[in-house]
């Protein structure tokens, strides 16, 4: 490992050490698919029905739901999903977006975010975005658009594009 | 309570999807500040030691300088080989042992040592090593030794000593340099990180950044990333590259640390080294 240093390019060193303060090392466009999925799949920490039940007030059917949901997947998924859970995904996709430093790419960010939006409109008939249909379908085609948003995604999307399409 | 007030209570509560993972940030945060990252409080260093030499023992302001150049080998053996051992590795070693010697014990070396900023440092480090290498080749020339085959500008070098100096060098020996300081630093951070049972941390920097960035192999995906390394969320993997860069950072820092005298002149030095290699012809050692 030492001796490359001996080796390499010297401007490439100078790239080394730039680095700790660029977009260096982060997830590139051909890995936008691979993040999505493990974003879907990672644990939703929600430290219990009781301690979610403290923050906002929520129905016996929500208490079941939470306890059904351990991942984003599950919540896009599910049949009833609690609509705080939704607004609370579509915060965090929203600041990940905002946020060029952030843990997400802005694209996987953008594909959470309609995803919490649509799921709402379908599965518990709200509206949880100031967006009107026309600005929401535009964000639908887009993200259909995107070859690597997987199965689950694509057909949420479509599903969401007959409900609102004129 | 107002909504607003309420959502961000709840975000903060459910460590939701990791991005407000507090427990997670509050490992990285202790991870930061149990292995070695002393924020701007600069600590006890050699070269500190040395620079204080005049009113400390002076024994061990001779062992710190004597340390410090032997962490710098590969620069000083670079530059006594190209310049005056016609590449000849062993003669070079010789020289160099010979030069760790003097310093160890001598008082002469140890006496001038009060350069304080980077280039000062290795300006004189430079300097010393070059007449030291003159006066030890004239020395075994006058033992009537057979001078090695590749030095034959040793007289040369003996007529003309300090105004060659100007003209050769010290340019190929500041990118020696840095090349020394960016390996040192590579070394200690896989180090640290492996005795501190962060293997994850230097994993992902090789991989996603040394290893790219210097051998040109492609990074390693991130689906086989997260899979290598256990990784529950993208924002994981995200805060553990941010914690290597931060690290590599640290680990530059320290070492530049070893011959500098405060946090100013590290910045400097840092900036002064990436320019340095940045505009440097690409000979490598």
């Amino acid at each position: 490992m030492t001796s490359s240093v001996y080796k390499a390019d010297t401007a490439k060193l100078a790239q080394l050490i730039a680095s700790v303060n660029g977009k260096e090392g982060c997830w590139g466009p051909e890995e936008l698919g691979d993040v999505l999925r493990h974003q879907l799949a990672a644990p939703l920490e929600v430290g219990g029905v009781s301690t979610v039940a403290q923050m906002v007030s929520i129905s016996p059917e929500d208490e079941r739901a939470i306890s059904e949901i351990k991942n984003l997947a599950d919540l896009f998924g599910h049949p009833r999903p609690p609509l705080a859970l939704l607004e609370l995904a579509k915060e965090f996709a929203k600041s990940n977006r905002e946020c060029p430093h952030g843990p997400l790419p802005s694209e996987v960010a953008a594909v959470i975010y309609f995803a919490a939006i649509v799921t709402a409109l379908l599965r518990c008939g709200k509206r949880i975005t100031s967006l009107d249909d026309k600005s929401i379908l535009a964000g639908l085609d887009w993200a259909v658009g995107q070859q690597w948003i997987g199965v689950q995604m694509r057909e949420l999307f479509a599903e969401g594009h007959r409900l609102l399409a004129p | 309570m107002p909504e607003k007030r309420r959502s961000k209570r709840i975000l903060r509560y459910l460590s939701f999807f990791g991005e407000y993972d507090w427990l997670w940030a509050q490992r990285t945060l202790a991870g930061m500040s149990n292995d070695g990252n002393r924020g701007h409080g600069f600590v006890t260093t050699p070269w500190s030691l040395v620079i204080a030499a005049g009113s400390l023992d002076e024994e061990a302001g001779r062992k710190a300088l004597g340390e410090l150049v032997r962490l710098y080998k590969p620069a000083l053996t670079f530059y006594l080989r190209k310049k005056f051992c016609g590449d000849d590795e062993h003669l070079a070693d010789e020289l160099f042992s010979a030069f760790v010697e003097k310093i160890l014990v001598g008082k002469e070396l140890v006496g001038k040592a009060h350069p304080r900023q980077g280039h000062q440092f290795r300006q004189f480090i430079m300097t010393a090593l070059h007449r030291f290498a003159i006066t030890e080749l004239r020395r075994l020339q006058t033992l009537k030794r057979q001078p090695p085959e590749g030095i034959e500008s040793l007289e040369r070098l003996l007529e003309y000593d300090g105004a060659e100096l100007a003209i050769i060098g010290p340019a190929d020996f500041d990118v020696a340099w840095a090349r020394n300081v960016v390996a040192e630093a590579l070394r200690r951070m896989e180090d640290d990180c492996l005795k501190s049972g962060r293997a994850e941390v230097w994993g992902v920097f090789e991989h996603r950044l040394r290893a790219p960035i210097l051998d040109g192999v492609p990074p390693m995906p991130y689906a086989q990333l997260i899979q290598r390394f256990g990784f529950e969320s993208p924002a994981q993997a995200y805060n553990v590259l941010g914690v290597a860069k931060r690290k590599f950072e640290q680990h530059l820092r320290e070492v530049i640390s070893g011959y500098v005298a405060d946090w100013n002149s590290v910045d400097a030095e840092l900036r002064e080294l990436q320019v340095i290699l940045a505009h440097a012809t690409n000979a490598s050692q």
